[in-house]
């Protein structure tokens, strides 16, 4: 095989960070991706909940103590994080859907907004859920 | 999935709070929250739109990641899941409402 020259230049996945920049608009589409994904395994701990709401007291203190652990608080705070995101980055899909705010920058700060209201939403959910 | 994400988007805030507010509480309350008609639509139009929200969305992620028979296979496998997920919801919610 001929010794092609390559040169010293970096490969792929080390090309993220030095020399590859992500951007707000491909994070936030993954992040879609990945909360609309997992948003399964907060369905099926809701789904068991209320089967087991559905068979009686024993199922239920069952199916409740899982979701009440610290395993089911992770799973049940994450959820939240991942709906209210994956809301807000819907209802941009909604306003792309009509040709608005498409102009890179905007695109960006739009990124910033749905990932910075996320976790504002989050967070007053779980301080009014509390206090209530 | 416009349809279905539009729907959800009124649907989601009302389902956190509600769902929010009923977890948490013992198992004679929770069943008597889930015995008001409102509650029990509330869940029973959440369970059925978003999981086939999330049928239509996870086969889009599929099709573009998985190729050939395991694209086929992961497919076919992961509707029978949501849909068995969707029938048990919707089961619970219909015996708690009446």
């Amino acid at each position: 095989m001929p010794d092609i020259p390559r040169g010293n230049r970096p490969l792929s996945p080390f090309m993220i960070g030095p020399y590859y920049r992500p951007q707000w608009t491909s994070v936030t589409s993954i992040l879609t991706r990945i909360t609309g994904s997992a948003l399964l395994v907060g369905a099926a701990l809701l789904v068991w909940w209320l089967v087991a709401a559905s068979i009686g007291p024993d199922a239920f203190a069952t199916a409740d103590g899982v979701l009440r652990s610290w395993f089911g608080d992770l799973v049940l705070f994450g959820s939240l994080w991942a709906l209210w995101y994956h809301m807000l980055a819907g209802i941009r899909h909604l306003v792309w859907s009509t040709g608005r705010m498409m102009e890179i920058h905007v695109a960006e700060t739009f990124g910033k907004v749905i990932v910075g209201l996320s976790v504002v939403l989050t967070v007053l959910t779980v301080l009014i859920l509390w206090t209530v | 999935m416009i349809v279905s994400s539009i729907a959800l988007a009124v649907l989601t805030p009302f389902f956190i709070f509600t769902f929010g507010s009923i977890l948490g509480h013992p198992y004679e309350e929770v069943v008597a929250a889930l015995h008001n008609p409102l509650v029990a639509v509330l869940f029973g139009l959440y369970i059925v739109v978003g999981l086939i929200h999330f049928r239509n969305g996870f086969q889009v992620v599929l099709e573009d990641y998985a190729h050939g028979t395991p694209r086929r296979v992961m497919i076919v496998a992961m509707i029978c899941v949501t849909y068995a997920i969707l029938a048990l919801g919707l089961l619970a919610v219909l015996r708690l409402a009446i």
